[in-house]
């Protein structure tokens, strides 16, 4: 029997086809409605999915735009895996056609691109992916609700510091295609060489001011948001400890950016109009001294980019001790174990973080005066670290745990970081990094913090917050797939780096040591780490398959399928756009981590929920009674 | 029904008088009474919320212009002082001291009266108290870095102005 | 709700609270808050400006004499015409406070042409350099006057923009949205003296010492 026909229009469709094309133009009609009920007008498709100022969009823009990076920084480095493996060997065809013959002749690797490939592998990873997916997504995202906010305090600055991290990633990227590639002299830029660098130098540079100012404008919203916008009764020591980490990382992001900001004005200026705030006098180049004034200090520039860089690998690190011990709270349905000692730490490591930067200029011929300082600080910075690990260790002490995949990540994390941490102090002393500096060994140590301690906690981040934003759980049989995959293959990838580091091998070598005699014992690591890095690749299929058939077909669950306290999960799953965040405003009545609460029938005790019957945990005078007396009390 | 899926703030606290923004448009000149009448000389912090943070009184107002005006006066002796000072026979060191001193004071005029500092916020107070700090922690690390190498030629004599020993001969 | 919700309408978007009126426990509005911590970081980027040239001519064999090149009467007037600018904003404020919108306008525009007097007076400074050869790559004393004080300049360009702005949609800002306006000009002008003191402690440095 043939099918019914409709005539739509101008066209004549089947008629389930017309049904589907009219329960779309519904969905989009009701939406439309009720959008013109509440706020009296229609926003343009332009205004609410591109340039947005809902945080709940802005956040998903930024972990969207984030994971491509990731991608592509992750790209960068099996780029780089597989020349170090198999140093000389050709790429596959269509590698070699998409590297194109600037890059790899005959789709052999050059060593210039090497060196293009280890300095944006980094840039990208570190400015592009995961500060922008710590902060930018996961800040954007959870902070307001958790606080009971409506949205950021600036939402307008926030779309702005969106639309300066974009452009200024792609314009980094785009530099790959220019004469001469990409930026080429470390991600550290160190002159003279970034001075007399190609010209992906100066696209590094540029893009560098656009994403400072993108992080310098969120960095004074989320500092506002979190003091000004917390709802009433959440004082400072009910705050999620995922806030306080975003509280400190702002700040971090907020005081440390300028100085290379300003360092980046000088180098560009270096380069572009022959000053020489780098350069030193008498600098002779291939045999050709350099024509320039002179009387400049490489070391300046070490300086003012390790003053950010150091405080910036604390903010790579912070927002996921914030997830991890919002994860483990939820997992062992008890609260944390010194929530203070949390806070405190927290803090005293944000500000301990912008005096040590030297430690990573411990080869510079420092004296022993200087050096003893910077050394004295960088063991004082290893204590509020162990004391934040111990106190998410000993939480799992006596609790219910519950093994879904986001604890899992959560609970890998912690050795992961620790050995991360642990490697860092032979680093921090300066008589042990005379041996180790700018070897593999430091390759391995803050790879271990970012890789399996980060972005670990991006995955349970992720598998943790997927049903607020969806509506829909993901799967745990692929997530275990993934979880166990990438712990496994990860270590394979770095752990090796602290043998080849021990023996000597430097890092940002083209051939992986092979040239060097001292490298010959450890040289077959390579290939190992390699594979392990391609097997890493493979096991992150089952996440991007997970995440997508997710979103389309995953199971639906409500509003709090975890069962938490915080108060985000007291707002509808997927809240919508532009509508303000809660049904109705929250008002908070207790601790963050409020689970297994004595008397209380359910295990988990939201903090919004009143609870006439039962005492509830009173409230600190108004202010929050922080030793933070910044928090002025209100003058009567 | 009565669900708002609108975000309204808590309401105010009582002592606070002002309507909240922004259907109603604020009476210029009169303020909102109690907060003025609260309100005592010494500059104290803004005690009152659901204004402005400061006193909106036509007194006190004019007590602040005249404020800003005795600043104004100031400030422009002490450039004038700031110029002649390093024409005179003094030592560089010394010269470096009076010339900064001369601008921290200015600085500090500004920050307390003109953007009334001097009765801000402790929260403001602890941002600043911090940034002071980093920012005298950014500008000694390099510079003692340099004075605090290893080898004996590696770091140059201090600048010495092989014209002139002291800041001016003339 | 409705009234609620046509309230929400005419600014179409969420209510976000402190935006005008302060918070109890802070004593802050939002902008304000955001406009210290703003400043905060613009204290760091001069600093690192600031921490180069202490480097740089702490370890420079010889430093040219200041005075023998650079116009000190000149960025003396600027001095005046800067802290000029920081009195006129500030009585802008005070009058918009008493309500009075003309006057205010009329300071605002004051501010702005102090702002246009400073950046006129420093391009007669820049083309004088200019004129005699001397560019940033000349050496590193005119590398770091150049540096600083071009990155004034751009934040003043930058505050004038914002005066304009506010100059320009007073009126309508001043019909329903009167505190909120009244904020955002003592925001800016806190972000205008800031870069009065700025020019206060680099006139010194450059200049005089």
């Amino acid at each position: 029997m043939p099918k019914r026909q409709l005539r739509v229009g101008t066209q004549w469709l089947y008629v389930d086809e017309a049904e589907k094309i009219l329960k779309g133009a519904l969905r989009i009609r009701e939406e439309e409605q009720r959008q013109l009920q509440l706020t009296g007008h229609v926003q343009s498709w332009w205004r609410r999915y591109v340039f947005s100022t809902d945080h709940k969009w802005i956040g998903i823009q930024y972990a969207v735009t984030a994971l491509c990076f990731l991608m592509a920084g992750f790209g960068m480095m099996l780029l780089m895996r597989f020349q170090l493996a198999w140093p000389g060997r050709s790429f596959h065809p269509w590698i070699a056609q998409f590297l194109g013959a600037a890059n790899a002749p005959g789709g052999i690797m050059l060593p210039e691109f090497y060196n293009q490939l280890g300095a944006m592998h980094g840039t990208v990873m570190v400015f592009l992916a995961i500060v922008p997916l710590a902060v930018g997504a996961f800040g954007n995202y959870v902070v307001p609700l958790q606080i009971g906010a409506p949205d950021m305090a600036f939402p307008k600055l926030n779309m702005m510091s969106y639309w300066l991290y974009l452009p200024g990633g792609l314009i980094m990227l785009s530099s790959f295609f220019i004469a001469g590639g990409a930026a080429n002299s470390g991600w550290t830029s160190y002159p003279p060489l970034s001075v007399i660098a190609t010209r992906g130098q100066d696209i590094w540079l540029l893009g560098m001011v656009l994403l400072i100012t993108s992080s310098l404008l969120g960095a004074v919203n989320f500092i506002v948001t979190i003091i000004q916008l917390r709802a009433k009764g959440l004082t400072w020591m009910r705050l999620p400890f995922f806030v306080w980490a975003q509280l400190v990382t702002s700040f971090l992001l907020l005081l440390a950016f300028p100085p290379l900001e300003a360092a980046a004005v000088m180098q560009l200026s270096d380069r572009l109009f022959e000053t020489s705030f780098f350069m030193p006098s008498g600098l002779v180049i291939s045999g050709t001294p350099l024509e320039r004034d002179g009387g400049g200090n490489p070391l300046l520039w070490q300086h003012l980019f390790w003053f950010l860089a150091h405080p910036e690998v604390y903010v790579l690190i912070l927002p996921g001790l914030g997830i991890i011990a919002e994860v483990i709270a939820n997992n062992t349905r008890k609260p944390l174990w010194g929530y203070r000692s949390l806070v405190y730490s927290v803090v005293f490591l944000g500000f301990m973080s912008f005096v040590v930067w030297a430690h990573h200029m411990f080869m510079t011929g420092m004296g022993t005066a200087i050096s003893a300082f910077f050394q004295t600080t960088t063991m004082i910075i290893s204590i509020p670290s162990v004391i934040i690990l111990s106190a998410l260790l000993i939480t799992l002490w006596g609790g219910s745990i519950r093994l879904n995949t986001p604890m899992m990540f959560a609970l890998a994390f912690l050795p992961m970081f620790a050995i991360g941490g642990l490697t860092g102090l032979p680093l921090g002393l300066a008589a042990s990094d005379i041996h180790l500096h700018d070897t593999y060994y430091v390759i391995g140590h803050f790879h271990y913090v970012v890789a399996p301690g980060t972005i670990f906690a991006m995955f349970a981040g992720i598998y943790y917050w997927f049903p607020k934003v969806t509506g829909r759980q993901m799967s745990e049989r692929l997530g275990k797939m993934h979880f166990w995959g990438s712990l496994i293959f990860i270590n394979g990838v770095f752990f090796p780096m602290f043998l080849q580091g021990l023996a000597g091998v430097s890092r940002r070598l083209y051939d992986g040591g092979a040239q060097y005699a001292h490298a010959k014992p450890v040289l077959h690591w390579n290939l190992f780490m390699s594979v392990s890095a391609f097997l890493l690749l493979a096991a992150q299929l089952p996440f991007i398959v997970n995440f997508f058939k997710s979103i389309l077909w995953g199971e639906k669950v409500g509003a709090n399928p975890w069962e938490a306290t915080t108060l985000e999960w007291a707002a509808t799953t997927s809240p919508p756009l532009g509508h303000g965040n809660f049904a109705t405003v929250p008002v908070v009545y207790r601790g963050p981590y409020e689970y297994n609460f004595p008397g209380h029938d359910l295990d988990y005790y939201p903090q919004n929920l009143p609870d006439p019957e039962q005492p509830v945990t009173p409230a600190p005078p108004a202010g929050g009674g922080l030793p933070q007396s910044a928090v002025a009390q209100k003058e009567s | 029904m009565a669900e708002h899926t609108i975000f309204k703030p808590p309401e105010p606290p009582p002592a606070s008088p002002a309507p909240p923004e922004p259907a109603a448009s604020p009476a210029p000149p009169a303020p909102p009474a109690a907060p003025a009448q609260e309100h005592h000389e010494a500059g104290h912090g803004h005690g009152h919320e659901g204004g402005h943070d400061h006193h909106d009184s036509p007194e006190a107002i004019a007590r602040e212009k005249r404020k800003y005006l005795i600043v104004f006066a100031m400030l422009g002796i002490l450039t004038v002082v700031t110029v002649l000072v390093t024409r005179l026979d003094v030592p560089k060191a010394m010269a470096i001291a009076i010339a900064l001193t001369i601008a921290l004071v200015k600085g500090s005029l500004v920050a307390a009266y003109f953007m009334h500092l001097i009765s801000e916020r402790r929260l403001v107070y602890a941002v600043l108290a911090l940034t002071v700090f980093f920012f005298g922690v950014l500008l000694w690390g390099p510079w003692h870095h340099h004075y605090d190498t290893f080898g004996e030629d590696i770091h140059q004599p201090l600048a010495e102005d092989t014209t002139h020993e002291t800041t001016k001969t003339h | 709700m409705d009234s609620h919700a046509h309230a929400a309408a005419a600014h179409h978007e969420i209510e976000i609270p402190y935006t005008v009126h302060s918070r109890p426990d802070t004593g802050l509005y939002n902008a304000k808050l955001g406009i210290w911590l703003f400043l905060a970081s613009e204290v760091m980027l001069f600093g690192a400006l600031f921490s180069a040239l202490i480097l740089i001519r702490t370890s420079a064999p010889t430093w040219p004499k200041a005075e023998d090149i650079l116009n000190v009467w000149l960025a003396m007037v600027n001095t005046f015409v800067l802290i000029f600018s920081s009195v006129s904003v500030v009585l802008a404020w005070a009058n918009l406070r008493l309500g009075n919108l003309k006057w205010g306008k009329i300071w605002l525009w004051v501010t702005l042409l102090c702002g246009l007097g400073f950046m006129v007076i420093k391009a007669v400074e820049y083309t004088e350099k200019f004129s005699h050869a001397y560019y940033p790559k000349t050496n590193n004393f005119f590398a770091t006057y150049y540096t600083m004080t071009g990155l004034h300049g751009l934040h003043v360009l930058g505050g004038m923009i914002v005066f304009l702005y506010l100059i320009l949609t007073a009126d309508k800002w001043w019909g329903t949205k009167r505190a909120q306006f009244t904020n955002r000009v003592e925001v800016t002008g806190l972000y205008w003296h800031f870069v009065d003191l700025v020019w206060i402690f680099l006139f010194p440095t450059l200049y005089l010492l």
